[in-house]
């Protein structure tokens, strides 16, 4: 049987993994006995991650001579990392330091991430931030476009068509073409100013309901307008805004989560300041400002 | 076509691809056809007709927005100022005021925009936030000092140091290291997820894929769908600067069941290697190299900070309105070295040298949409040039921005003041979720503008007649009988010549319109050509007897930073049909709108200050937008197309 043939065999992660159990094996059967020694184990999800670590760089796997340089590489590194332990190498490098401290932080905002708020705790953020949710005044409404460019009195010709219609008509007039829309469902003021210029909402909402009214001025000429629903401003139902206090909620709680977790773990400790370094503090105070706001 | 062979490719002269062609330019303005207004009267109002058409899934809507937005987890935006984060981004872009850098204050936009994608650099992703924080492992890199520094110089120089050494095997691991970079994905991912809100605010995940060989930028905006199947990281030039190698990462992407497009920007700055017709060694571009762009590159944007990219004066000497808010650099921070070649980084020579490539039978690799977008390194995109906060957070005061913000290193002053205050996305589509936005963007029905939010309607057909947007339904209509920007013309129809319907209104918070343009390309003899048309024009002005058009006039006034609507109309209309119009011949056609001249960002960073504007920068500029191109195709080769693409 050729190795060609099956895809399996043929696969460096399982040679290595084939590998390194037959070397651990030997390594048992010559050595048993010999309590002082440490074990590396090469696992197979470690041959696959120093894979894939491979893959992210290369974007192809590793051949076979390859994947032995790197398990190579991570046993050397293994050996010395542990030694490094044993003499206390870690303590006073501050890239470990504050790596570890990073991981730190990351676990405490995870949490947060898979924590559910209890309905009562979401229900206190809403209403203590109620002001954030408010839904604003929105209005359905048609309008007719007497574009001012055309029309040397658009404001008459709006007045004079105004006069022809009955109160509450569905007219197919359109006025002028345009690239506005004719109808506006469920707008808010500022989603009206956003289309017509700035001031038009504020003169729409003065105008009665369920008939033809105007004109109105806005940026591109004069409008006939009617009002077919309006809704006044109003406080939002927890319900219907869920996601958004959710999401504020969880932005609150990661930086109080990692204040709180910091207060927490500090309790264990105390701070003493030797003289000096406070005098050293007080000296600098611009800078001491600086760490402080920071 | 599939079956010229190699060597018949090689007979077209492919070699010559590479060298400049000259642009014989046409004074067509005479040809135009300019919609005269309607008389006044209600009389003449027209009316609704009986035609029903069905408006359901018509894309009724223009969206403003941007896909390009930096925070501090972008390297670059850190260095120079910035301490905003996606989060921040996103709120700002809904109308939030949110903390300005360094400098006291806010920074608020006055109309909300429509969707946002905060596309921080992948390179080193979040490893430079980190530096900031002095309890950070990463500060305590030998660079960290450097770029922690107050001295606004010495930080500046030290993020050009990372930009040049970014190039793949050069990494610092411990910048590089995926432990740090996965959270801080995850977590720009799960933020575009959380300001998302379907029909009100539109957001997407997305990163910056910052390839940038001998500081020419072949940058590219990689933007998700949505969050399903986006991979664990993003793809950086720390793995390839090749942007073929991005498409494969894309490709496994969508493998893992995502939805993602690249949006290239800033030819302008690549020296000619953003829509290169021959590789490095000087060989035609491979079939697979050219699938693979069609395939993941539908859009460009063609109005940025770092300048726009339609065309440059020296591509195009006859188009008096090339050459708007330039910036004609490479990404050296050291010195200010120009691009040698302009051919191959501007929009409107890669739409001729495409039209090129097909005619010699091969696959048109440039047939990409535009958009405009902003670039911002502070997650504000400050596209009001009245209310400009600049590209970096250093950047933030008027003072800082005209004086610039290094003191003393006058090569990179000039280019912040050089830079334009970005430009926005329009995107025509039925709804403001991310499957509607996203699908127009794959189709192209897209126009950038340089900041304005005018709106701009073009349609192109066979059958459209000059009463067309007359009629209240007429979108609908020519949706039914034409094809709208980013499309490309049906089969023509026995010797009939192309229409095009086109509609601009101006800005409802900002200046009147001077004029419509229709710029066409087209390929005869083995010859590109290009032609400008006025196709419409404000104040009831006309094209004179030498193909000339009266100046629209300009209301600035420097000492105030004002300007008045007394000229340009606010909407304009124009029934376009092509006279020079040949049935065998590829071409494109894109429309570009001018507003009336309105004061730069400079100006009024001048006035602010009670300073006369510098005279180094344009007082005014006339903002504009420009269409996704319509590409005609000839008969028997639209055949020959569609028959291959069915394979």
């Amino acid at each position: 049987m050729s190795l060609k043939k099956v895809p399996l065999l043929r696969d460096p992660l399982l040679h290595f993994a084939l590998i390194g159990g037959l070397l651990f094996a030997i390594d048992g059967l010559f050595n048993a006995g010999a309590a002082d020694l440490e074990d590396i184990v090469i696992t197979p999800s470690r041959v696959a991650h120093l894979a894939s670590v491979f893959e992210r760089s290369w974007q192809r796997p590793p051949n076979g001579e390859e994947m032995q340089k790197l398990v190579d590489n991570f046993v050397r590194e293994e050996v010395l990392y542990r030694e490094a332990l044993k003499l206390g190498l870690e303590s006073d490098d501050t890239v470990i330091r504050r790596r570890l401290r990073l991981k730190m932080e990351f676990l405490a905002r995870d949490l947060v991430d898979s924590v559910e708020p209890a309905p009562e705790v979401l229900a206190q953020f809403f209403h203590d931030n109620r002001e954030r949710y408010r839904v604003p005044a929105r209005v359905s409404f048609r309008q007719i476009l007497f574009s001012g460019d055309h029309r040397t009195a658009p404001a008459e010709d709006a007045r004079a068509l105004l006069a022809t219609l009955a109160p509450a008509a569905v007219t197919d007039v359109e006025g002028d073409s345009h690239l506005l829309p004719r109808q506006f469902t469920d707008a808010s003021a500022q989603e009206v100013d956003k289309q017509l210029g700035v001031g038009f909402a504020e003169q729409l909402m003065q105008q009665p309901q369920g008939q033809w009214v105007g004109p109105i001025r806005s940026e591109y000429g004069e409008h006939l307008v009617i009002i077919e629903a309006y809704t006044p401003e109003a406080t939002a139902e927890l319900a219907s805004v869920r996601a958004l206090v959710m999401r504020d909620w969880q932005a609150q709680q990661h930086s109080d989560t990692l204040d709180r977790q910091y207060l927490l773990l500090r309790e264990g400790y105390r701070v003493r300041m030797e003289s000096e370094a406070s005098e050293q503090l007080r000296g600098d105070s611009a800078s001491a400002a600086e760490v402080a706001a920071r | 076509m599939r079956h010229i062979s190699g060597a018949c490719l090689l007979a077209l002269g492919l070699a010559g691809c590479g060298e400049q062609v000259a642009n014989e330019k046409q004074q067509a303005a005479a040809e135009a056809v300019v919609e005269q207004p309607a008389a006044s009267g209600h009389s003449n109002i027209p009316s609704s007709t009986n035609v029903t058409v069905d408006t359901s899934d018509l894309a009724e809507n223009v969206y403003f927005g941007n896909f390009h937005v930096h925070t501090s987890y972008s390297f670059d935006a850190l260095t120079n100022g910035a301490n905003t984060t996606p989060a921040d981004a996103y709120r700002w872009a809904k109308g939030e005021a949110i903390p300005a850098a360094a400098a006291a204050g806010v920074m608020q936009i006055k109309r909300p925009l429509d969707f946002y994608a905060v596309s921080d650099h992948s390179e080193y992703l979040g490893v430079f936030k980190k530096m900031q924080d002095p309890e950070n492992p990463a500060s305590k890199l030998p660079i960290a000092k450097e770029i922690l520094s107050t001295d606004k110089k010495v930080a500046f120089d030290a993020y050009a140091r990372v930009l040049d050494t970014m190039t793949p095997g050069m990494e610092d691991p411990a910048l590089a290291d995926p432990a740090i970079m996965k959270p801080i994905w995850q977590e720009v991912v799960r933020t575009a997820d959380e300001y998302y809100e379907p029909g009100k605010f539109t957001t997407f995940p997305a990163f910056e894929w910052t390839s940038t060989p001998a500081m020419r930028n072949l940058h590219r905006v990689v933007v998700f769908e949505t969050s399903v199947g986006v991979p664990e990281l993003p793809f950086s030039t720390n793995e390839s600067e090749d942007p073929q190698d991005l498409w494969k990462y894309m490709d496994r992407a969508r493998a893992n069941g995502a939805t993602v497009l690249a949006i290239t920007h800033n030819g302008n700055a690549s020296d000619g290697l953003m829509f290169p017709t021959a590789t490095a060694d000087g060989e035609p571009l491979s079939a697979e190299y050219i699938e693979a762009r069609i395939a993941n590159e539908p859009l460009y944007e063609v109005s940025q900070i770092k300048g726009s990219s339609e065309t440059h004066p020296s591509l195009s000497p006859n188009d008096e309105f090339a050459g708007f808010e330039l910036w004609d650099y490479l990404l050296a921070a050291s010195v200010a070295a120009v691009p040698e070649h302009k051919k191959g980084g501007y929009a409107r020579q890669a739409y001729l040298d495409g039209l090129s490539m097909a005619v010699e039978g091969r696959p048109n690799p440039y047939k990409f949409g535009l958009i405009g977008d902003s670039d911002t390194h502070n997650a504000a995109a400050s596209v009001e040039e009245d209310n400009h906060t600049g590209k970096f957070g250093f950047e933030n005061t008027p003072k800082k921005r005209l004086d610039g913000p290094l003191p003393g290193d006058e090569v990179n002053n000039r280019r912040v003041r050089e830079f334009s205050s970005g430009g926005l996305a329009a995107v025509w589509a039925p709804e403001n979720t991310r499957e509607a936005i996203y699908a127009a963007l794959m189709r192209k029905e897209t126009y950038a503008t340089s900041g304005t939010r005018m709106k701009l309607r073009f349609f192109g057909g066979w059958n459209f007649n000059e009463n067309s947007p007359n009629n209240s339904d007429w979108v609908a209509q020519a949706y039914r009988d034409g094809v709208p920007m980013g499309g490309d013309l049906p089969a023509s129809e026995g010797g009939k010549k192309p229409v095009f319907l086109i509609s601009a209104m101006k800005d409802s918070a900002g200046a009147n319109l001077d004029r419509i343009q229709v710029v066409k390309g087209w390929v005869e003899n083995g010859e590109q050509h290009e032609a400008i048309f006025d196709v419409a024009l404000s104040d009831g002005r006309s094209v004179g007897d030498d193909g000339k058009v009266p100046p629209v006039g300009n209301t600035v006034d420097p000492d105030t930073a004002t300007y008045t609507n007394d000229i340009g109309d606010s909407q304009l209309t124009a029934v376009w049909r092509d006279d020079s119009f040949k049935p065998d011949q590829y071409a494109f056609y894109y429309v570009r709108v001018l507003e009336i001249p309105t004061p730069r960002w400079s100006t009024y960073d001048a006035k602010a200050l009670g300073r006369k504007p510098r005279e180094d920068l344009p007082v005014s500029i006339q903002e504009r937008a420009w269409s996704s191109p319509i590409w005609y195709t000839p008969e028997s080769k639209y055949f020959a197309e569609v028959s291959a693409g069915g394979e």
